[in-house]
């Protein structure tokens, strides 16, 4: 499963938070990204406009027909237009990843704020729960969140969420103790400003402007572990269409029907690619700015 | 020698504390998986009894107290600690096996699988930087989209492709191999991805090695690119992808389930799976207890590493 | 008969069936080929059982085990007729009260004891002890009075009534005779390495994985019914267990396995189009793959809506896009090759949603809310329908179609895919509306385990047989005079009411007749069979050709 990818994305956008910022400005591949995003975002929101034939309607006599003019993606086993199911799974797929991605960022942030402002034993403390973070097996917390909360989306948000927070939580504790440690808040204390203004007015608008760039990140990384599980079968219930179970669904007819795997599969690598991309433009920005 | 003594002092000190800590993660981790546990629906006794199965009220009675399930959570609490205090796991309620056998006999699949995803994502990873960081904006390029683009692909999804190419159309790797032909198609399947990953932030630090000044220091001595990149700027580029590697054993020893299912390997993803699916508890807490002592344990073991690897740092550490 | 319960194909309690037919599309091309001894046969199936000893629960891959490491007191063939086996004789007096086996006396078990009477009763014995958890065989014995060994060789069953089934019971693979001698080390050690007398040994289980044969060099108690006799030909067996049923397929296509059990529905053309791949295409007796209506809560309280649910299902459309035509459609309570199946009421409720429309209205559903589903009192016409996670991707895709051509009638069915243990929970507590289920046995009796309502209850207080939730206090009669009769003219009148009130009631919804679809590569392994006795693979008279 990607769940290790969570924490890799994290490491990678770590050290790129310590070592010299790409200073460009956005190439094609960013352009490019930011028109696929849109696109996924329209699938979202609005998929009847993309692909207006609906994504239930079984007809069993056209079943298995390959991609066509009539069918871009061909008709999966029971005859539904699988162009069709993959833009209208484009929702609970991105919903999944955008729950998931802002519980990690919660439960990290929480984490990572509390050891910046709750002194050594608090910092300790975190640093173990971020450790336990780490440690515990992540197929078992999603399976055990599953067993307890039962199959949903909302579950497999909250599994993923809490698996990938210990990354965040790392790395926004250690951009908050550079920020408190910095320049600003020794300024702003001098200046005799209340902790509680230094608090919302310097240190935390500095520890956000990296989440961003991490945001964006970890929504096409939570996508692909998200569907990891929904692969499993522990995601959305049928019929829903979502780009995992349309995999899963998938997998008995890979050697009759190859383009019921190759589609869903391509949409998620296509926009957790696009992400990627956008995620890691945005940090080279911000980084360019802190540097600058 | 005074440094030397000074360094075994620090480095005897530094590995109590990870020691201890350890231990308290490994506590904290199998405490909060018994407290989840005691929250889960479903009876095991049922489960093992199976729908069915007519067992009397004595039957039942029987199993539970055979699975120590008539104590309280408190005591059954006591004693499992207790047990892995002395290295015992406990017996699965399911098959009625040790655990540590059932986990044992998985564990091999499951390293195998593994050391060879790691090995795959390493010599991808580095091919590509070798071949192409801190060369031409082309060459950067071309090595940059090849580890961005790999780094997007589900291994799942991965997985499905390879087996249904190169095994089931062009027969060249079995569909249920054991041994080495049958490990290689899987461990692209986790590798190709990971090394997208080791490859982003190993290029970074390896290009921020290049630059450095002792990088012009050694070309001017006349040695020959390949040796700079092998012999200078790679060891300086290595460590985040070590820290990387080290974060993705436990994550892969027991995550790599949906890989399992589609090469039809057992490991230890399919049997915590099952066991969760069956509440077979005793498998679920062994397998946490292996997998959190794996990391932390690798932990240990690379932070020792860099300890002793990085002499710069330790230089300066023994100096201050 | 088997019966649905964990995983994608359940706990099996198999019954006895006659010498399947095979129908080879090689069979030309190796008919002249002689047998011969040695190599080692792969087979592999979807599951792995909890335990190796066949009594112990009752899965479906038990039964191809218990063939394995046992032999039967008995055979019966597809015909009805039954065979000696461990039993070279039988009598059958005090109007079927009593049966007196005459036993073999030249059988050891391959751990070195003798096969005898007390062996039997030590069975027997084995079946009925509750420690074991016999859901097969057990039930199946409720009405036994005594069993003795009058001498090594000679067995007295007294049972309290007449069963005209009982020596079906014995026939059944799972009640395969295991050595008193193993039995006695208690279930764990039994499950592991449990011990008969039949053509192999169980070596290893390697759980999870596979399990080992070794041949039986001493077997000498084939049934009648096999190929040739003495030792069988294969040294060595290695039964595995592929849950993907992509791989699994592809591994029998490349030879890495020689036997499939369970071939993949959606494999099944190009299985049939290949030229080295052997085909065992066969099918069930007892009660079809089906779901059950619970009667107990609305809205299948209402007749009018069970038979409106009924008429709103196409599986047949489905069975043929997703199951290439692999899978026969049932229509009615018993599967076609169950004695007594009555073909009468096979095509009860054909796919018609007008009729479905004029019972619903008729039954008061008659709003419409905005997508379209049926309202009554402003509830939504909804029907709930857990299933297993494991679900194999076939059936589920074969619900999915029945979801949408009932959507079309008005019905809001929910496939709530959750995992084993919740299933179970919600089965205990009555919580569906619809619950998968299947029971095969050759007999009629398949009935009596799902509509009577002895089953409403179980000693456990959980799992019901009766998923239904029915009880009529005529069905149960007419349930309890079929077995204790043995005029079959008086039997057929008896089961064929029964089927038209199970069938007019609409107390479950047949899908398909339950398969038994076996494959082989003929380049790997010859003479397989769906044996003599149960449609499961059986191996002993299977070899392996050299190349």
């Amino acid at each position: 499963m990607s769940g290790v990818a969570i924490i890799e994305q994290a490491a990678v956008a770590d050290a790129a938070l310590h070592q010299g910022p790409a200073r460009r400005g956005p190439g094609f591949a960013v352009y490019a990204s930011c028109f696929i995003l849109a696109l996924v975002v329209l699938a979202a929101v609005w998929p009847h406009v993309l692909a207006p034939t609906d994504p239930y309607d079984i007809d069993p006599t056209s079943a298995f027909l390959p991609p066509s003019s009539a069918h871009w993606f061909g008709t999966d086993q029971s005859g539904r237009d699988a162009f069709s199911r993959v833009i209208h799974g484009t929702r609970p797929s991105l919903l999944i990843g955008l729950l998931s991605i802002a519980t990690a960022l919660a439960v990290g942030g929480i984490l990572g704020l509390a050891a910046v402002l709750g002194g050594r034993a608090v910092d300790h403390a975190v640093a173990r729960v971020i450790d336990v973070l780490f440690a515990f097996p992540g197929l078992i917390l999603a399976l055990i969140c599953i067993a307890i909360l039962g199959a949903s989306p909302v579950t497999l948000a909250i599994a993923v969420g809490v698996g990938s927070s210990g990354g965040y939580a790392r790395i926004i504790r250690a951009q908050g103790l550079i920020v408190s440690t910095s320049g600003y808040v020794a300024a702003a204390r001098m200046l005799g400003h209340a902790p509680r203004r230094i608090l919302f007015l310097t240190i935390l608008p500095n520890i956000a402007r990296p989440l961003l760039p991490l945001f964006t990140l970890g929504i096409g990384q939570c996508i692909v572990w998200a569907t990891g599980l929904s692969f499993l079968g522990l995601g959305v219930q049928p019929p829903e269409a979502e780009w995992g179970a349309l995999l899963a669904d998938s997998r008995s007819y890979t050697a009759l029907a190859w383009w019921l795997t190759v589609f869903p599969g391509a949409m998620i690598a296509v926009t957790s690619l696009s992400l990627t991309i956008l995620g890691r433009y945005l940090q080279a920005r911000f980084d360019g700015r802190d540097a600058a | 020698m005074a440094q030397f003594r000074d360094l075994a002092v620090a480095g005897a000190r530094r590995l109590a504390t990870r020691l201890a800590s350890g231990l308290l993660v490994l506590w904290v981790s199998v405490t909060l998986t018994f407290l989840a546990l005691q929250v889960v629906p479903g009876d095991p006794v049922k489960i093992i009894a199976g729908p069915g199965a007519v067992l009397t009220p004595d039957a039942v009675a029987a199993l539970r107290q055979q699975f120590g399930l008539d104590q309280p959570a408190v005591e059954r609490y006591l004693h499992y600690l207790l047990g892995l205090a002395h290295g015992n796991l406990g017996m699965s309620y399911e098959s009625q096996q040790p655990v540590t056998t059932l986990i044992f006999g998985q564990l091999g699949s499951s390293v195998a699988l593994t050391l060879a995803a790691l090995s795959v994502a390493w010599i991808v990873a580095l091919l590509g930087i070798l071949l192409t960081a801190a060369r031409s904006p082309v060459w950067g390029g071309l090595g940059r989209g090849f580890e961005v683009i790999t780094s997007a692909l589900p291994d799942f999804w991965l997985g499905l492709l390879l087996i249904t190419a190169f095994s089931f159309k062009l027969h060249w790797f079995p569909a249920i191999g054991r041994g080495l032909s049958g490990l290689i198609l899987p461990a692209l399947a986790l590798g190709i991805p990971l090394a997208g990953f080791l490859g982003q932030i190993t290029r970074q630090s390896f290009e921020d090695a290049m630059a450095q000044p002792f990088a012009l220091s050694v070309q001017a001595r006349g040695a020959s690119d390949l040796r700079l990149r092998l012999r200078h700027a790679l060891r300086h580029a290595l460590l985040p992808g070590i820290a990387l590697s080290n974060w993705s054993v436990g994550w892969l020893l027991g995550a790599s389930v949906a890989i399992e299912q589609i090469f039809a390997r057992r490991g230890l993803g399919a049997l915590i799976l099952e066991a969760v699916q069956r509440r077979d508890f005793p498998i679920i807490m062994g397998s946490v207890v292996l997998i959190a002592l794996v990391y932390v344990l690798v932990n240990i073991v690379t932070d020792g590493l860099t300890f002793l690897v990085d002499r710069r740092s330790q230089a300066g550490e023994a100096r201050a | 008969m088997m019966r649905q319960v964990p995983g994608p194909r359940g706990r099996l309690l198999t019954a006895w069936l006659a010498a399947a037919t095979l129908s080879l599309s090689a069979t030309a091309a190796w008919a002249a080929d002689q047998p011969q001894s040695g190599g080692t046969i792969t087979l592999a199936t979807f599951k792995e059982p909890r335990c190796l000893d066949p009594t112990v629960g009752g899965d479906v891959p038990q039964d191809i085990i218990a063939h394995m490491f046992t032999d039967s007191l008995i055979s019966q063939t597809e015909d009805g007729a039954y065979h000696p086996w461990l039993a070279t004789s039988w009598d059958v007096t005090d109007g079927g009260l009593t049966y007196t086996f005459h036993l073999r006396t030249d059988v050891k078990f391959s751990d070195g004891t003798p096969f005898n009477a007390a062996a039997v009763k030590a069975n027997f014995d084995h079946w009925l002890d509750p420690k074991t958890g016999s859901a097969n065989i057990a039930p199946q014995l409720t009405n036994l009075a005594s069993v003795t060994a009058v001498n090594a060789a000679t067995l007295v069953v007294k049972l309290k009534s007449a069963n005209a089934f009982f020596l079906t019971t014995l026939a059944n693979p799972s009640a395969g005779m295991q050595s008193p001698q193993a039995m006695a080390r208690g279930n764990t050690l039994n499950c592991e390495s449990p011990v008969g007398s039949g053509p192999f040994i169980v070596q290893k289980w390697i759980h999870g994985s596979e399990v080992i044969f070794t041949r039986n060099p001493n077997y000498n108690s084939p049934p009648p019914q096999a190929l040739h006799t003495g030792p069988a030909y294969a040294d060595r067996v290695v039964w595995k267990v592929i849950a993907e049923p992509a791989t699994r397929f592809n591994a029998l296509l490349s030879g890495e396995v020689g036997v499939l059990n369970g071939l993949p529905p959606e494999d099944y053309i190009t299985a049939k189009s290949s030229q080295n791949i052997a085909i065992i295409d066969d099918f069930q007796p007892g009660v079809p793959w089906q779901v059950d209506l619970n009667t107990k809560r609305a809205p299948f309280n209402d007749v009018r809506v069970r038979r409106a649910f009924r008429y709103s299902l196409d599986a047949p459309a489905g069975l043929r896009s997703i199951f290439f035509g692999a899978y026969q459609p049932a229509g009615g309570p018993l599967s076609p090759n169950t004695p007594f199946y009555d073909a009468a009421v096979e095509h009860a409720y054909p796919y018609d949603i007008k009729a479905a429309d004029k019972l619903l209205d008729a039954a008061g559903w008659t709003g419409r809310d905005a997508q379209g589903y049926r309202t009554k009192n402003g509830q939504r016409l909804t029907v709930h329908f857990p299933v297993y996670a494991s679900t194999q991707p076939a059936d589920l895709a074969l619900y999915e179609q029945l979801q949408a051509t009932a959507k079309k009638a008005g019905f809001d069915l929910q496939i709530e895919k959750q995992d084993d243990s919740k299933v179970y929970a919600r089965q205990y507590s009555w919580d569906y509306d619809l619950y998968i289920d299947y029971w095969t046995v050759n007999t009629p009796g398949a009935l009596t385990f799902i509509y009577d309502s002895d089953g409403l209850t179980s000693l456990d207080g959980g799992y019901h047989n009766n998923e239904a939730g029915i009880s009529d206090p005529h069905l149960d009669a007419l349930l309890a005079a079929g077995p204790a009769t043995s005029d079959p003219a008086k039997q057929k009148q008896i089961y064929d009411e029964a089927q038209q009130i199970v069938s007019d009631d609409a107390l479950a919804a047949p899908l398909y007749v339950y398969p038994s679809i076996a494959a082989f590569n003929t380049d790997k392994v010859r003479d397989v069979r769906t044996d003599w006795s149960v449609h499961s693979v059986t191996l002993y008279d299977a070899w392996v050709p050299k190349n």
